[in-house]
């Protein structure tokens, strides 16, 4: 288990909301981060809990989930949307034994620049130290 | 050259389904024009004489200065490789590209213009520039612009280096250096003259202030010398860049009567001409190898020998004539030109017998200089060349030391400003870098090689035109006076001489385009590696099951590369519906209100008349993003989108969590 976590590359899925400024940084922050997939939906509003559980099923070691603040999305919304949604996932994660610091959602402006990398940055760094995720190792046992 | 596509290209990285995010049009050029590639800070040559042409000098003005931050001095003082490279000498005679650049930095100053705003910061950290040479100010003006705290550190009680030190002000007036100067301390620059690092103010206590990354950009100001007999034992010898120096902070006293200058650069022409003005009665060059040979600019030794310097090519210093402890004269001998030597240059070789002795009473050697490395302690870790120069990584500049970068004459050996200041653009790169703690050398671009061209430039037919001639100052009233000699184009002479431009290639790259779409549709991104063309987009790389009809993929699954029209045929076979989330009008249903198209962020809905005059919306689907508000405000429900299914949502899941792919 201790040699997995030295070079243990973590999987981080983003969700990325089309006008939270992420778009106009993300080909700086991809480069960076080869292990971080970037997918862009129209709002974090599409974002729901099948959905996330969906991406920790298919081996994901964190999602990250990006949107406009709350009160300021595109369509009005979108950004409480995803808020209540992330909630339900929250306890629902918990409950099935993964660890809470793999599901984040940022709900701000990223058009400052550098400010997306730290976010990311900390956020990867964070799931380096939980380790991969149980489902993921789990998902391996059954392919062997 | 050019080529219209999307920025799907750039996304592929990423993203599995390219196809699925249709998003901004793109115009990527893919080869540059000679001038731009041969000058080192790969300056846009072709774009601001393009955009002269068009009279927009602001436009140009900025434009160089994303580039060169000095345009007014590189504009008087540069070696203007561009000018050696350029097409238009197939046909007649170079472009005047460096008079051009200095036309429009003059131009700026002529009318009144705004103050730059000091740039907000962003970052924690300080950092240090050694030096305020034009590496030194390259550096700090790319890394205050990226939100660093700088602070340059200069010996000299002015900034600007070798610019202000050793250029005479004939060739570049000292108001041009300082407002430039002033333009990057607008940003927020902070330069602290009479500061000399190592001695003032140490390394340690540097650090210990706070700073985190160095820049040492001292430049190269200790001349070398001639090694010939007599050279120690008579008064009357001056080191070059000392007389400069001497001269422009005020001291215009006479080196002597009679004046040889050792040397064939541009500093050996500057201190005869600043001998001339001085008063000297008679002043020498002596260069060993032949007019052609000459590493100074051709204008100024034509501008030098109009002024009555007299020069000795092929011939060299052999023994130093003196009596009293002091010169009178030198011994030389004449040399003729043998083969090649490593640097290209046909080495001169020494003609027995051909002695003859030249009077002088001064003499100024102006070989060649080294960095004065004296403010380093004794027991620093640098590690120098055997020149006195900082070894440093070609492309990322760092020294040995972690932390210490170094560039300019310093790194080079005396150079030319616009290698300073290219090295002043890759050293911020890469100190910018460093402070991010990302590594160094990816994503910093390699420097750019003269490549081969893709296209035929039509040069036959082409009429020659005359090169408008630089305005001179006229010679009766150059010796007296500092007044500048060369002088600026008019706005007529300055259009008129950039419509002499060839434009290699039909986009000048000015970049309008990006500026002029209000929608931010167009995008201009240079890259390095050049790609294939297919169909309409740009190909991309989708994961094909082997067996259709079962998903997910299994461990047999292959990549292929496939065009936009293959995949389309693909997709209809695994019956896998990836369209691009666009919307689409039903145009039955349309009744032509319009709200869609005022609603449209990126302008992808127009109205458009139809048979019996009704008017229906039209959705460019090459331009949506799929984004909805116009679904949302149809009352009729005639725009639908193409959205983001749960199926599809997944697919792209799982395609990005595909272990096989590790």
């Amino acid at each position: 288990m201790n040699q997995d976590k030295k070079d243990f590359k973590p999987k981080v899925i983003a969700f990325a909301c089309h006008w939270c400024g992420v778009g106009k940084n993300e080909i700086n922050a991809v480069e960076d981060f080869p292990d971080f997939k970037l997918i862009k939906l129209m709002c974090s509003g599409r974002i729901n809990t099948a959905l996330i559980l969906k991406a920790f099923e298919k081996g994901a070691d964190g999602v990250i989930a990006f949107g406009c603040p709350e009160g300021k999305c595109h369509y009005n919304f979108g950004s409480s949307n995803a808020a209540k949604e992330y909630k339900t996932a929250k306890s629902l994660i918990e409950l099935l034994g993964i660890e809470p610091e793999r599901l984040r959602l940022e709900l701000n402006f990223f058009t400052e620049n550098g400010k997306l990398d730290k976010v990311i940055n900390e956020f990867v760094q964070g799931i380096k130290k939980v380790g991969p995720s149980p489902l993921r190792t789990l998902i391996e046992i059954e392919d062997k | 050259m050019y080529r219209l596509q999307t920025t799907l290209e750039k996304e592929r990285i990423r993203l599995r389904f390219p196809r699925l995010s249709p998003d901004v049009h793109t115009i990527t050029r893919i080869e540059s024009s000679a001038c731009r590639v041969a000058c080192p800070a790969g300056v846009q040559v072709k774009a601001y004489i393009g955009l002269i042409v068009a009279g927009k000098f602001q436009e140009a003005l900025d434009l160089i200065k994303k580039d060169n931050p000095l345009p007014g001095i590189c504009g008087r003082v540069c070696t203007h490789p561009c000018e050696s490279e350029c097409n238009r000498r197939k046909v007649d005679e170079a472009v005047a590209i460096c008079a051009l650049k200095r036309f429009v930095a003059d131009w700026e100053l002529k009318k009144e213009f705004k103050k730059a705003e000091p740039i907000k910061r962003t970052r924690e950290e300080k950092i240090a520039v050694v030096g305020s040479g034009p590496a030194g100010l390259t550096c700090a003006n790319d890394l205050i612009r990226k939100g660093y705290g700088i602070t340059i550190f200069e010996k000299l009680p002015y900034a600007g280096g070798m610019l202000t030190a050793c250029i005479p002000p004939y060739r570049l007036p000292r108001d041009i250096i300082n407002k430039e100067i002033e333009d990057i301390m607008d940003l927020g620059v902070e330069i602290k003259t009479s500061t000399r690092v190592g001695k003032d103010i140490s390394f340690d206590d540097l650090m210990r202030q706070g700073y985190k990354a160095f820049f040492v950009a001292i430049g190269a100001h200790h001349g070398l010398k001639l090694k010939v007999p007599g050279e120690d034992e008579y008064e009357g010898f001056i080191d070059c860049v000392e007389f400069l120096e001497r001269t422009n902070s005020g001291d215009h006293k006479k080196p002597g009567r009679k004046v040889i200058i050792i040397g064939g650069g541009n500093s050996a022409i500057d201190a005869s001409r600043t001998a001339l003005r001085l008063g000297c009665d008679e002043v020498y060059i002596v260069y060993r190898r032949s007019r052609k040979e000459m590493p100074a600019n051709v204008s100024e030794i034509e501008e030098a020998e109009k002024e009555g310097v007299k020069i000795r090519y092929l011939s060299a210093p052999v023994r130093i004539l003196g009596k009293n402890g002091r010169v009178t004269g030198m011994e030389c001998i004449k040399m003729r030109l043998g083969e090649p030597d490593a640097s290209g240059r046909r080495r001169p070789v020494p003609l027995e017998g051909s002695e003859f002795i030249i009077e002088a009473d001064t003499i100024i050697p102006a070989i060649s200089q080294k960095p004065d490395i004296t403010f380093l302690p004794k027991d620093h870790e640098f590690k120098l060349t055997k020149w006195d120069t900082f070894e440093v990584d070609p492309v990322t500049f760092a020294t040995n030391i972690s932390g210490f970068f170094a560039g300019g004459d310093a790194v080079s050996g005396p150079s030319t400003v616009i290698d300073a200041i290219t090295h002043g653009h890759f050293a911020a790169q890469a100190i910018d870098r460093y402070l991010s703690h990302k590594d160094l050398k990816k994503r910093i671009a390699p420097p750019a090689e003269v490549r081969e061209w893709g296209f035929r430039l039509e040069i036959e037919g082409e009429k020659p035109i005359e090169r408008n001639p630089i305005p001179k100052l006229s010679i009766d009233r150059r010796l007296d006076s500092w007044d500048e000699v060369d002088l600026c184009f008019t706005e007529e002479q300055a259009i008129a001489e950039a419509k002499r431009c060839l434009r290699c290639g039909p986009c000048i790259e000015c970049q309008e385009c990006v500026s002029g779409c209000s929608r931010r549709l167009v995008m201009l991104s240079f890259p390095h590696k050049v790609t294939q063309e297919i169909g309409r987009v740009p190909e991309f790389i989708l994961r094909v099951p082997s067996d259709p009809q079962k998903l997910p993929y299994d461990e047999r699954s292959e990549e292929v590369v496939i065009s936009w029209r293959d995949e389309e045929e693909k997709e209809n076979e695994l019956n896998l519906k990836l369209e691009p989330i666009t919307c689409f009008v039903d145009q039955d249903m349309c009744r032509g209100c319009g709200k869609c198209e005022k609603v449209c962020e990126y302008k992808a809905v127009t109205l458009k008349p139809i048979k019996d005059g009704f008017i229906v919306s039209e959705v460019d689907e090459a331009i949506c993003k799929g984004c909805g508000t116009c679904v949302a405000v149809c009352t009729t429900g005639a725009i639908k989108a193409r959205h983001f299914t749960d199926k599809r949502i997944e697919l792209m899941l799982e395609s990005c969590l595909d272990h096989e792919q590790d």
